[in-house]
């Protein structure tokens, strides 16, 4: 048993991931949420693009939480619809303002889940990629050790990390990514444009999600099926180079190439960047020179 | 487990509390790739609701095919407003930067796939429309599907074009 626990879990890499993984996270859906809340009653309101009374019996989830329900006991109290949606709101940037100083952080992880969970429920309609992978880390940082690096737990608490939790963590979330990228990318190879190279014209050349006229890729299809082959590779071997310790650099370096294409030709900048953050995290730390062996020991 | 020294040492000898959040996590990694890897027709009813529900609180979206098999067409949505003198104001949902017209995207294609709300939705919008048009005679709302050709027809000439899917009128008395 602990030959293959020891198989799972013994890695080189810097014990600081759990720290930097939890401000990067939190921030990361601190700038999410404030670059949402201009529209936030658009959004989330009773009488948003899409009223609650439609959205909520199409599009939520009965069984999980939603803002009409806080809405219901505090109406009686004088809290108008509209005020709960800024109460859930600020109860979010509160968590994740705490997550991110690590301040009885998996107390702050576990109400930040709540409320984005209640967020998207309300919101469901209106969710894509970048919400998913907002929640699953949210839903991660829960079993963040205590007193992780760069967190005020830490600092008044004077007790070692579990080390051991984190190591643990890692793991899953590495399985966690292989499986995102693995089954993307076999769905992908379900659909002839991806193999014919128009995937990667219509992912570009559509209103939604062009940023430049790249309309000259029909004069040159076959660069348009290497982009379409080579997101195919990326993504299903995935697995297998980002393992393989040799070969993790390139493959890191490939899929944050494809998420900076992501992010600057198709405007998914947010969906790009959570994507690269979950990368570097949990494979690319001990990559750069800051976060390198004997940089942690020393700062440690 | 070594937890204090090297930092990067590591002795298999797991405490019982994180044997337990290792199974827990290796549990929730199964649940989650039963709907990934879309074998969940082989779960029998009852459990795959626990499932689904377990997998949507969790990581929200555990069915990870984005763009696949194939990119579809882009969706848009058109609101027309007419005031008493049948003038015509283009109504545009507000959208204060990229990342909010990008959620509104979002909520076209859900509204393409929704053939049974589509009436209660568009009433929401018009609702919306009205609110700064409080003297509009009618509203018209399109809902258009664009239409990309490929690669090698657009080389031969054929220009996008949009495919109205949806059309539906509101007038006040």
């Amino acid at each position: 048993m602990n030959a293959y626990l020891n198989l799972c879990l013994k890695n080189d890499y810097p014990n600081s991931w759990t720290g930097i993984f939890r401000i990067a996270i939190s921030t990361f859906a601190l700038v999410q949420i404030l670059v949402l809340y201009p529209n936030i009653l658009e959004i989330l309101g009773y009488n948003g693009y899409i009223q609650w009374l439609i959205s909520e019996r199409i599009f939520s989830t009965d069984t999980l939480p939603h803002i009409i329900l806080l809405a219901s006991v505090l109406k009686p109290y004088g809290i108008s619809e509209n005020q709960s949606v800024y109460l859930v709101t600020y109860f979010y940037l509160f968590s994740l303002i705490g997550l991110a100083i690590g301040y009885q952080t998996r107390l702050m992880a576990f109400f930040a889940f709540i409320a984005h969970l209640t967020l998207i429920n309300t919101a469901n309609l209106y969710a894509y990629g970048v919400e998913s992978f907002t929640h699953l880390s949210l839903f991660y940082c829960i079993f963040i050790p205590k007193n992780t690096f760069f967190s005020l737990d830490k600092y008044y608490h004077h007790t070692a990390e579990d080390f051991e939790a984190g190591k643990i963590l890692l793991f899953i979330l590495r399985i966690h990514l292989c499986i995102v990228y693995c089954t993307t990318g076999i769905a992908k190879m379900g659909g002839d444009q991806w193999w014919n190279g128009e995937a990667t014209w219509r992912a570009l050349c559509q209103p939604q999600f062009a940023q430049f006229d790249l309309t000259f890729l029909a004069q040159i299809p076959w660069f348009s099926k290497i982009l379409s082959w080579s997101t195919l590779l990326i993504e299903t071997a995935y697995p297998l180079f980002i393992w393989y310790p040799k070969t993790r650099r390139y493959w890191l370096l490939a899929t944050l190439g494809l998420h900076a294409g992501i992010g600057i030709f198709m405007g998914l900048r947010l969906f790009a960047t959570i994507m690269s953050l979950l990368n570097l995290c949990v494979w690319g730390l001990d990559l750069l020179p800051i976060f390198n062996k004997k940089a942690v020991q020393d700062f440690s | 487990m070594k937890r204090e020294g090297n930092l990067f040492e590591y002795d298999a000898d797991m405490t019982l509390k994180n044997k337990f959040l290792f199974g827990f996590l290796l549990l929730h990694l199964g649940v989650i790739s039963i709907i990934s890897f879309d074998i969940e027709r082989n779960i029998p009813h009852p459990l795959l609701q626990v499932i689904k529900w377990y997998s949507t609180a969790t990581v929200l979206q555990a069915k990870y095919g984005f763009f696949s098999p194939n990119v579809s067409s882009d969706p848009s949505v058109q609101i027309l407003v007419y005031d008493s003198k049948n003038k015509v104001h283009p109504f545009h949902l507000p959208a204060a930067n990229h990342e909010i017209a990008l959620r509104l995207h979002t909520s076209y294609s859900a509204f393409a796939l929704a053939s049974d709300a589509q009436d209660l939705i568009a009433r929401s919008w018009a609702a919306m429309a009205w609110e700064k048009y409080p003297d509009a005679k009618r509203i018209i709302i399109n809902a258009y599907s664009y239409q990309l050709p490929t690669m090698e027809q657009y080389v031969k000439g054929v220009k996008p074009s949009y495919y109205r899917y949806y059309q539906t009128t509101f007038e006040t008395n």
